[in-house]
């Protein structure tokens, strides 16, 4: 049976001169807002914020120089995510790119693919997508059956994703396609970065349950991709997306979503909190801390090479229950005045509603707990 | 626990017509658009009385037992139906119990025939009656009106010198504002008073606002455990038919369970819900603390269970499309209509210890 060892969090420079640099560039580009505007803060794009921070070096931080990153220290990156999530910063336009799309093409990318895509990314003009789920392959996302066929130097690439967040902001999405001739399963299935101006691509907004546009159907119809595109070896998909979805856990990002409101009500609450209140908010932040650890010793683990799958997959799940059990705990106690407009009640009543989907994105918390069961031996 | 016959009878009718509306698609186009007022909804529910089942025949109503209104709310929530009906119910009650002659034969017929009314939901909160009364007209501001904009009277405690008394008012005498909310199968309003002439009740203010206040959590206990009726139906027949990895995911444990553990909480609430109606149709002298507890614990069942149906069913049930949210938005604003759960579970240990 595995259990969850720590590892110190030991970043190669002194966390206090970066963050303070992240504040200072923060007090300068954030885009003014209230709590409800800095909730769940990743899901929030906006190109302008973005491009100043491409500039000041907090995008692709730890990709080599030579591609346009900042050839920094994994751990001085999650210190800087740390900062912009905690304030609230509105980082979704290159979250993926940052996130994922940089790091896929280091590991599985053509030298042509880095020179080309990489500097744009890191300078936050060059967006990505993640194109895994379809409508028949969420969960089981093995299953997935847009088809590509190759011919000559091109795929032709047919079929449709769905959930996609941003595709509508994004220059390339990174989809996972079945190309093997008569594969089963995790078998034939390969990463191709497509672009979203090539023809046959139709990408159509689903309008969640807020109100709000962020996710999208897309739909590729023979939509021509050059064999350049494809990223990693043909067939070597499957492998390639589970590295890149524990990456894709590890952060945090997967317990801060709801950080904005927390401090929004400590703040309404003032110096001297009613008991239940006092109690409530000792409760969160003991919590809070924990979870903090977690996911640092997590991220300093994944920086020394290890392969901390199981611990990505506890902390996002732990994260994810309370990301989504705060809003619920708060408005339990608090006197909600029904009809207010106050920046305490719209990031109250926005994060009641989104908080369901935090244990869906991502990997739902029944594959996650699937995930840790297998990591106790049992199948 | 098995009801009266007519009343069976009169949910089943209820639901007939609740079906068809939905069938429509007047639920979806009401919230959809955010409109206030779902008119065929309202034009069907006037025409077939269901605004005067509480009404004494003597005021042309008809004169059923509560048990008719309990009913009828279970089948509203269970539609999401956009229609103010409970207060207008509430209110008659009120008139008939406490009114005086004129009172009552100003507003019996025309609650009965299908006008709303309104109050302030944000709990019994006596103390802050925010209406004066000077030579028989009103003046101030008071929210929390629920469903305002659509009330012809408005029933608010005012300030008569050191008196708190009941009063009612036409709303055509005042100006409403209408304060939309995230569940758009209602609204709040803001009323201000200028002057507006009022007609004061003599009884006790504490004893109408506790009536109001079984009324109103009885109701809302009622559309939370219909609509968690619901929302468990139809999130176990999507189970039934998603597959993931070769087999419906209704096969798989971790959900399955949890379904099960849904309708566990569902029964039990409801059975706590049966032994409150039938103690307020007896007007028992524990009604009051069954319909406080009730009141918590089915709009809390109701958005525990409208929460984990969007995690059931996956990103769909994350979309605007998909109705999961209409029900979640609703039991989320239950949990907090007329006083969130902490505060009726503190006045039911308050009446408990008393
Ligand atoms: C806000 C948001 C953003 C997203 N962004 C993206 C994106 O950018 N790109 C992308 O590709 N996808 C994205 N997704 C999709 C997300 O990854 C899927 O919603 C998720 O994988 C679940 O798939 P599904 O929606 O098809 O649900 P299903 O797989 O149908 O699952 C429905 C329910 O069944 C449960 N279930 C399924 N199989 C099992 C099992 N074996 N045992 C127990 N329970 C099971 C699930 O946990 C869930 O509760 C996003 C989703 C959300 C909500």
């Amino acid at each position: 049976m595995q259990t969850f060892s720590t590892r110190p969090f030991e970043p190669p420079v002194d966390p206090g001169v970066l963050r303070a640099q992240v504040r200072a560039f923060l007090a300068e580009h954030q885009p003014a807002g209230d709590a409800a505007s800095r909730a769940n803060s990743w899901a929030v794009a906006d190109r302008t914020f973005t491009r100043a921070l491409g500039k000041a070096g907090f995008i692709g931080m730890i990709w080599p120089k030579d591609y346009g990153g900042g050839g920094r220290h994994p751990l001085e990156r999650y210190i800087v995510l740390e900062e912009l999530l905690a304030a609230g910063a509105p980082v979704g336009m290159h979250w993926i790119a940052d996130r994922q799309g940089g790091p896929l093409l280091l590991r599985y990318g053509t030298e042509a693919q880095r020179r080309d895509l990489l500097p744009r990314m890191a300078a936050g003009e060059l967006y990505t997508c993640i194109g895994m789920s379809e409508p028949g392959s969420g969960s089981d996302l093995a299953s997935v059956r847009t088809r590509g066929e190759r011919e000559g130097d091109h795929w032709r690439i047919s079929g449709q994703k769905v959930w996609t967040t941003n595709a509508h902001h994004a220059h390339y999405m990174i989809a996972l396609v079945r190309t093997g001739e008569r594969s089963q399963r995790q078998e034939g299935l390969t990463q191709f970065l497509i672009d979203l101006k090539s023809p046959g691509v139709a990408v159509r907004p689903i309008i969640d349950l807020v109100g709000g546009h962020d996710f999208n159907e897309v739909f590729l119809e023979n939509v021509l991709v050059p064999d350049a595109m494809r990223v990693g070896e043909e067939g070597a998909g499957w492998r390639q997306v589970t590295a890149e979805l524990s990456l894709e856990r590890s952060g945090p990002e997967r317990y801060l979503s709801s950080y904005a409101l927390l401090l929004e009500f400590i703040r309404v609450c003032g110096d001297r909190p009613a008991p239940a209140a006092a109690e409530l908010i000792g409760r969160l932040t003991a919590e809070l801390w924990t979870l903090r650890h977690m996911s640092r010793s997590t991220a300093a683990k994944l920086a020394a090479g290890e392969d901390p799958a199981l611990e990505a997959a506890i902390v996002k799940d732990l994260g994810n229950s309370f990301e989504q059990a705060l809003p619920r705990m708060i408005q339990a106690i608090s006197d909600v005045d029904l009809a207010s407009d106050s920046a305490f009640a719209r990031a109250l009543a926005l994060l009641l509603q989104i908080a369901p989907s935090f244990s869906l994105r991502g990997g739902t918390r029944e594959i996650l707990r699937g995930i840790i069961a297998r990591g106790l031996g049992l199948r | 626990m098995g009801e009266a016959v007519g009343t069976a009878e009169l949910r089943e009718s209820f639901r007939e017509v609740l079906d068809d509306i939905v069938a429509a698609g007047c639920v979806r186009r009401h919230v959809d658009e955010g409109a206030s007022r779902c008119a065929p909804l309202w034009t069907k529910a006037a025409e077939l009385g269901w605004f005067a089942l509480l009404t004494p025949e003597s005021h042309g109503g008809l004169g059923l037992p509560r048990a008719a209104a309990a009913a009828l709310y279970e089948e509203l929530g269970r539609a999401a139906a956009p229609l103010p009906i409970a207060a207008a119910l509430a209110a008659t009650e009120i008139v008939s119990a406490f009114g005086s002659q004129a009172q009552q034969a100003q507003w019996l017929s025309r609650l009965a025939g299908g006008d709303a009314a309104a109050f302030s939901a944000s709990g019994p909160a006596l103390d802050d009656a925010s209406l004066r009364l000077a030579n028989a007209a009103l003046f101030g501001e008071t929210g929390d009106l629920l469903d305002g904009v659509e009330a012809a009277l408005l029933l608010a405690p005012v300030r008569d010198g050191e008196n708190l008394r009941w009063a009612l008012i036409d709303a055509a005498d005042l100006s409403m504002q209408r304060i939309a909310l995230v569940d758009r199968t209602r609204s709040l309003a803001r009323a201000r008073l200028d002057g507006a002439p009022a007609s004061v009740f003599s009884a006790d203010a504490h004893a109408i606002a506790r009536k109001l206040r079984i009324h109103m959590s009885i109701a809302l206990a009622c559309d939370s455990i219909g609509g968690a009726r619901e929302v468990l139906a139809f999130t176990i027949a999507y189970l039934k038919t998603r597959e993931q990895f070769g087999k419906p995911i209704g096969s798989f444990q971790a959900l399955k369970h949890r379904c099960a553990e849904h309708l566990v909480a569902i029964e039990a609430a409801s059975a706590l819900l049966g032994e409150a109606v039938s103690r307020w149709e007896r007007d028992d002298i524990e009604a009051e603390l069954y319909a406080l507890l009730i009141k918590a614990q089915a709009c809390d069942v109701y958005a525990a269970v409208a929460e984990d149906a969007v995690q059931l069913h996956g990103g769909i049930g994350f979309t605007w499309e998909h109705m999961c949210h209409v029900y979640l938005k609703r039991a989320k604003l239950n949990q907090v209509l007329f006083g969130a759960s902490a505060a009726y579970h503190d006045a039911a240990a308050r009446l408990l210890a008393a």
